[in-house]
């Protein structure tokens, strides 16, 4: 599946197609066209994973693990959906994974340091509500980012995160109280 | 309009009555402010370090030929992994019992759910206790009905949850359920009382006496014990005692005085309370007062009904002696004069 991108092909044109036309570009092995793909979406994909985990650095390893389970997957994007779509799709699903297996990271999970993860772009409220969110408990909070900020519904969150819609459920109504709890101290 | 307790709903609703809920809703109108507040913060946000050359380290690592050899192998191991759990997934749903439990999550603090600490989120099965002490609460999930939020210092079981009713014991504490479901199918059994989930929002408290205090903030519930029963809108509040049942409603506006005197009249024999009720009435108390027009000795209807009448007009047309009757018009009209419309107000 890797090769090296076509000679006669360069960066601006690369950026200037279709994400769609990219990935179809990628899919027959061209890195340069992959690399467009990054370049065009890894912000949203680092924001993911940085709200779902709240862990810069971890959040770098699961960016990384994120495209590189697209490049893996791409012959699976058919293109019925945006490419942005499948691939916020792809990285939610790696977090969730990684989640589930990797319990080794519980620890680190649970030192994260909230301040690590304010977003300097962000002022007054929005910036409390970052950091109020990083300091959910985890699985509380990555209900409240799938389904509040993503716009996931609670049965593909139960679906994506193997437990009961009304788990789900639970852990919204949870992650609220305490937000509002946290924002009103 | 009724709060359904989900922000889904209400988002299907008329932009004017969506607008006019939340501004009676407190709680709706918090977690709107916070899901818009959410739904604002930026959707990226750039890493602190170009994380591309790490991935196409990794991708050059990997060869068409090996991915896609690896992805054979994957597929045949899950499909094997598969067949397995399937086996003893079909096993296990012949031999088990059926499970009858609601989610449970912690909120503050560490509740217990029969014997063991609830860290995060848990099952709460038939039969099973939640207690918290006085630093702790949790959310129970009522199965495609509503939430209850378990105060601290309560203690609460399960004891049925099915397609005809969910039933819970609240043995001491206060819990405040928010149900979206018909009539009739989420059941609180206090010491005092049976408390019947209308289509509501409600507190309900039972304090070290067995007392309890329901507060209904949307909906209607229906209070029984034995041959009493009392409904109680929204806006709201009566207080059962042990062996006796409910007492009176009475709106949440009303004077500490006038509450006082009711408990009296309700639950004890003093031949006076029910003249003090009827001296410390306010226009706030038409709605309790025309309960005891209907539930007063018919040797004192008449005294109720004047005071009544001082307070607030009678519906047009409708006669005293019709009322002192208890006749159905009379009685029909004077619900609909006070919005007692919901048809399960008349027992």
């Amino acid at each position: 599946m890797y090769a090296e991108p076509a000679a006669d092909v360069g960066p601006t044109e690369i950026v200037a197609q279709s994400d769609n036309a990219l990935a179809e570009q990628a899919k027959a092995g061209d890195t340069r066209a992959f690399e467009a793909l990054y370049r065009a979406h890894v912000d949203r994909v680092y924001a993911i994973c940085l709200r779902m985990v709240a862990d810069i650095g971890w959040a770098e390893e699961l960016t990384q693990d994120a495209f590189v389970r697209a490049w893996r997957r791409l012959e699976g994007f058919r293109g019925e959906s945006a490419f942005g779509t499948w691939l916020y799709r792809v990285a939610v699903n790696v977090v969730l994974a990684a989640l589930r297996t990797e319990r080794r990271r519980k620890a680190r999970f649970v030192r994260a340091e909230v301040h690590d993860v304010g977003c300097s772009a962000t002022p007054g409220e929005a910036m409390d509500l970052e950091k109020a969110i990083a300091a959910l408990p985890p699985k509380a909070r990555m209900v409240f980012v799938l389904h509040e900020i993503e716009g996931y519904r609670h049965d593909e969150i139960a679906h994506a995160m193997h437990i009961a819609p009304g788990t789900s459920k639970a852990h919204l109504f949870r992650a609220r109280k305490l937000l509002q709890q946290m924002l009103e101290q | 309009m009724k709060c359904p307790g989900d922000l889904l709903r209400i988002d299907e609703w008329s932009a004017a009555d969506r607008a006019d809920h939340v501004r009676h809703c407190q709680r709706c109108s918090a977690a709107i402010r916070l899901r818009a507040a959410a739904r604002a913060l930026p959707r990226s946000r750039p890493p602190d370090r170009d994380l591309w050359p790490d991935i196409a380290a990794r991708l050059a690592d990997e060869s068409g030929a090996g991915v896609r050899e690896r992805g054979t192998r994957r597929v045949w191991r899950v499909a094997a992994v598969f067949l397995v759990l399937a086996l003893a997934t079909a096993v296990w749903l012949m031999q088990r019992q059926p499970d009858v439990s609601w989610d449970v999550a912690r909120t503050e603090g560490a509740p217990v759910v029969g014997e063991t600490p609830l860290l995060d989120t848990g099952r709460l099965h038939k039969g099973e206790w939640i207690e918290t002490d006085a630093r702790s609460r949790a959310a129970l999930i009522v199965p495609e009905l509503g939430e209850v939020d378990v105060a601290p210092n309560t203690r609460v079981q399960l004891v049925e949850s099915g397609l005809q009713e969910h039933r819970l014991t609240l043995e001491a504490g206060a819990i405040h359920a928010r149900i979206w479901a018909p009539p009739r199918l989420f059941y609180v059994q206090t010491p005092s009382a049976l408390a019947i989930d209308l289509g509501c929002e409600y507190t309900l408290s039972v304090d070290s006496t067995g007392s309890s205090w329901l507060h209904v903030q949307f909906g209607y519930v229906a209070l029984e014990h034995e041959d009493r029963r009392a409904v109680v809108p929204a806006g709201s509040m009566c207080l059962t005692r042990p062996g006796k049942g409910p007492g009176t409603p009475f709106s949440e506006h009303s004077t500490a005085e006038f509450r006082e005197a009711l408990i009296r009249h309700d639950f004890s024999s003093e031949p006076d309370a029910l003249d003090d009720v009827l001296v410390r009435a306010t226009t706030t108390d038409v709605v309790t007062l025309w309960r005891l027009v209907q539930t007063v000795r018919p040797t004192d209807r008449s005294r109720v009904y004047r005071r009544l009448t001082a307070l607030t007009a009678a519906p047009d047309g409708v006669s005293t002696a019709g009322v002192l009757r208890l006749e159905e018009a009379a009685v029909d009209a004077w619900d609909h004069q006070l919005g007692l419309v919901f048809e399960e107000w008349k027992y």
